[in-house]
């Protein structure tokens, strides 16, 4: 029925400073960033991996009514608001210590797991980040 | 005044409004260490949320209000009453029950004694862990160990979803 998962979303508070974060920290690229008038098409993909996009959104109107939008902006910088992203890395020590140098908010040091090791992060608006390196 | 007459109609009067809608970026513009988040309550949650997620990452530290108001950059008194109308509980009693997730996780996954784990999670006597134990799971260390099954799901959510008792405020 179903060939891929393509596209995910989550919500961030400010677009540039969401391209700051996921592409000049986390080293991510953009996928498309195209202004569609009532919108800013924003997503993000592994270097390479197009084939998998995350929708960076910014909740508000006219999507969401301004006090909805108050709403899921409150709850995500409570970290309630869902944003999850795992994400796989080859050397799991070594982005630590990268992403540890540029300053982003570390929430868990490298721990050795049943599937293999991570760690956790969260982006400036309150999403949360782990990044694995899988038993081979 | 036929299209006038259709447009949407905006109630004027409801829950008090943090900002004017549309000027949220200069009405209430403040500036924070990262320069993401321009509302206060928004900004507010977020350096909470820096302070609670440093209780989930040094849980076995000696943490107390004074050192996690300064990473909230708030005053002390106002860390333990924000954080509580923040996240519903005290930030004692959510050290707590991070605390007693690690000390289950380690009497399910390890062979390590009961005290050792004690010490291993940042409790500093055996009898304050065992009550604080009991209170928030319902059972002693020991016979929880014995009645544990293992789980194998990515650890972010085992820790959330794992962490014992309902997020009540309690002091």
């Amino acid at each position: 029925m179903f060939t891929a998962i393509t596209h995910s979303q989550i919500y961030v508070l400010d677009q540039d400073e969401a391209l700051d974060f996921y592409v000049g920290k986390l080293g991510m690229e953009v996928g498309a960033d195209a202004d569609l008038g009532f919108m800013r098409w924003l997503t993000v993909n592994v270097p390479g991996r197009p084939d998998r996009q995350i929708l960076l959104e910014e909740p508000g109107p006219p999507r969401l009514p301004e006090e909805t939008a108050q709403q899921v902006r409150a709850l995500l910088t409570k970290g309630a608001a869902g944003g999850h992203l795992i994400l796989s890395t080859e050397n799991c020590r070594k982005t630590y210590e990268t992403l540890r140098g540029k300053g982003v908010d570390i929430t868990e040091e490298p721990t050795e797991r049943p599937y293999g090791i991570d760690f956790g992060l969260r982006d400036p608006f309150g999403n949360s980040i782990r990044i694995t390196q899988p038993t081979a | 005044m036929a299209g006038r007459q259709e447009r949407p109609v905006v109630p004027e009067t409801g829950p008090v409004r943090w900002c004017v809608p549309g000027t949220r970026l200069t009405a209430v513009a403040m500036t924070c260490c990262d320069g993401a988040v321009t509302n206060a309550v928004e900004e507010s949650n977020r350096r909470l949320l820096r302070a609670r997620d440093a209780m989930d990452r040094a849980y076995a530290q000696p943490l107390d209000v004074p050192a996690l108001a300064r990473i909230a950059h708030v005053s002390p008194a106002h860390f333990s009453r924000t954080f509580r109308a923040t996240f519903g509980e005290t930030p004692h009693r959510y050290l707590q029950r991070r605390r007693i997730e690690r000390a289950m996780f380690l009497l399910r996954e390890t062979s390590r004694n009961v005290t050792e784990i004690c010490f291993d999670v940042g409790f500093a006597s055996p009898g304050t862990f065992s009550r604080t134990f009991h209170d928030i799971v319902g059972c002693s260390p020991r016979q929880y160990r014995k009645q544990a099954v293992t789980t194998n799901v990515p650890t972010c959510f085992t820790m959330a979803w794992t962490r014992p008792g309902p997020a009540r405020p309690a002091d």
